[in-house]
């Protein structure tokens, strides 16, 4: 682990603007700090996997280009989610007038690994609440799975939230409820049925 | 307000104090909302617990870097690694496959150390009977990934990963029934012993009493004894078949499941003896099988790629056609169904008898999976090898 991880996010930026390799380490620090939050993001609002890597990809590219040309950012994260967001979007609309076919993708090998009696992948009820947890996002409408995602993955608080999604915080509030409320209403019945 | 926003409240602090003291007062007495808290905490917990679950592969990482033309720090795996670091063959299909063939065989070696000394049982049996010690001399339908009616217009542009846990309990109906009404099998009278020695074998004499063996002899034509084991072993009523496969989809993957089941590719016979050379019986099989279909949506056809983890229930048929000393060569048909469709598994392959109850098997075997989505069937399939061991009752 090098000097650099140690350096908060604004002595991070500051380097990110150096030349290698002090660039180089910074970068690594804030990817390896950033990177599961982001990719999480990527992962629940794309489409498809490979998608969720052009897009992650594509997120880190242009946070860096843009601090390397000055752009002067004091939140990371909710940065590179804005960054992200707007790729998404911009992909999917360009994808939509380009009348090429909608893509859909519900990661139904999840639901398929925890009904199936022979699978014993799932050790835990750790990990089996987070296969659960994963499915129940992914079904949850956009909107409100974005926000639950901005919430609950990547640590923003709801004013965060309503300014990367342009929102108003008591829409975000709203939203984060009721993501909430149907997340409960999914797995309630599978911790009932652990917890017994 | 809901319960769900009065917990994001009290974790985000937003909670004021009054309406915290009422939460836990509530909490103490309520069971319901007591139920949605623990609901509440466990999924955030999980999340918290597991967000580096997410972080992105060493592949997309070093993509990352690349592109953004950022030396990988020194204690990044090489490219090479990267590609495949030691846990990718670990959690590969190859490795299970070799793993769970590994494990078959090892119970099968420990087996017959423990159980089975060859040369001391016939020479046992030498000694007890009028026997010389034997010195053996011993068109499917291939699956098109735009496989459509007439009806259906080829897709144009679409390059869709779409994964759909395959529907199909009420819509792929399970073969059983089609079971052909094939002439019952006779017992044939073994082709090698003699009348007196395949009255022992159907008797389990020698099975049971050995020491009667002394007093036994037998008119043993020379050179045409060698399968008194074989026939030992076809005079059992049950056979009990641990098996696994290594198998090659058809068409080739392209994509894996999620996580492949650690008995993938296993599978477990119960056969009764119907006859000597027949047997009928049960198979439970963990496997999963590749698939491409076609499908629409709205006014959007879109081709799915799946390869789902699968349990398959089959009805088997076993038919011994030759012996030959301590081989037997077997043609076996499968017919079953999982929770998607229905599977026709035939296969060809040898059976070595080790000793009276244990024999080992290594075939070759074709699986058919055929399914049904939008009241379309679609079908696929995969070929490989098959071995296991058995245990004869």
């Amino acid at each position: 682990m090098n000097e650099f991880h140690k350096y908060n996010d604004e002595k991070l930026l500051e380097h990110l603007k150096d030349g290698t390799p002090s660039r180089d380490l910074a970068f690594d620090v804030l990817f390896c700090r950033y990177s599961a939050r982001l990719n999480a993001y990527c992962i629940f609002k794309s489409d498809n996997p490979l998608d969720a890597e052009e897009i992650f990809e594509d997120t880190w590219l242009k946070f860096l280009d843009r601090v390397q040309n000055g752009k002067i950012v004091t939140n990371i994260l909710p940065y590179l989610y804005t960054i992200a967001r707007t790729l998404i979007i911009d992909k999917y609309r360009k994808e939509k007038s380009g009348k090429t076919i909608g893509i859909d993708y519900k990661d139904f090998n999840e639901l398929d690994a925890l009904v199936n009696p022979f699978d014993f992948n799932l050790k835990s009820d750790n990990e089996e609440l987070l296969t659960l947890v994963k499915f129940a996002v992914n079904n949850l409408d956009d909107i409100y799975r974005e926000t639950f995602v901005l919430q609950w993955f990547g640590g923003l608080s709801q004013k965060e939230i309503a300014i990367i999604t342009d929102t108003s915080i008591a829409s975000v509030k709203m939203r984060s409820h009721r993501a909430m409320n149907e997340i409960i209403k999914i797995l309630r019945p599978h911790l009932a049925e652990t917890t017994k | 307000m809901e319960n769900s926003e009065i917990f994001i409240d009290l974790i985000s602090g937003n909670l004021d104090d009054d309406a915290e003291r009422q939460l836990f007062s509530e909490l103490s007495m309520n069971d319901d909302l007591r139920a949605d808290y623990k609901c509440f905490t466990s999924v955030t917990d999980t999340i918290n617990r597991h967000i580096d679950s997410f972080a992105p592969t060493s592949a997309l990482k070093s993509r990352v870097y690349a592109k953004a033309g950022i030396a990988l720090p020194s204690d990044f795996p090489p490219p090479a690694a990267v590609t495949a670091p030691k846990t990718a063959f670990l959690s590969s299909g190859l490795f299970k496959s070799i793993f769970t063939g590994a494990a078959t065989l090892s119970a099968t070696i420990i087996i017959m150390l423990l159980f089975f000394q060859p040369k001391n049982h016939i020479t046992e049996l030498a000694n007890n009977s009028g026997i010389t010690p034997n010195q053996s001399n011993g068109q499917y339908p291939m699956t098109n990934s735009f496989e459509s009616n007439n009806g259906i217009a080829k897709p144009e542009v679409k390059e869709v990963i779409k994964y759909i846990y395959l529907k199909s309990k009420n819509e792929a109906k399970s073969s059983e029934n089609k079971e052909n009404n094939s002439e019952p099998v006779t017992f044939e009278a073994n082709r090698y012993l003699s009348a007196e020695t395949q009255l022992l074998s159907e008797n389990n004499v020698i099975a049971n009493n050995n020491l009667n063996h002394k007093e036994l002899h037998y008119n043993i034509p020379s050179g045409n004894f060698p399968d008194f084991l074989t026939g030992l072993a076809a005079s059992h009523l049950f056979d009990l078949e641990l098996f696994s496969s290594a198998s090659w989809n058809i068409p080739k993957d392209k994509i894996n499941p999620l996580s492949f089941s650690k008995l993938n590719n296993m599978g477990f016979n119960i056969l009764y003896g119907v006859s000597d050379d027949f047997r009928l019986g049960a198979e439970l099989k963990q496997e999963t099988f590749y698939t491409e279909y076609t499908g629409t949506e709205g006014n959007k056809t879109y081709q799915y790629f799946q390869q789902p983890n699968l349990t398959t229930i089959s009805l088997v048929a076993k038919y011994y056609p030759y012996n030959i000393s301590f081989l037997r060569t077997f043609a076996r048909l499968g017919l079953g169904f999982n929770t998607a469709g229905f599977v026709i598994r035939p296969s060809l392959g040898l059976e070595y008898f080790a000793n009276y109850n244990i024999s080992m098997q290594l075939g070759i075997d074709y699986g058919y999976f055929n399914f049904m989505h939008q009241n379309q069937r679609f079908g696929t399939g995969k070929a490989g090898f098959l071995y296991g061991v058995s245990y004869h009752l």
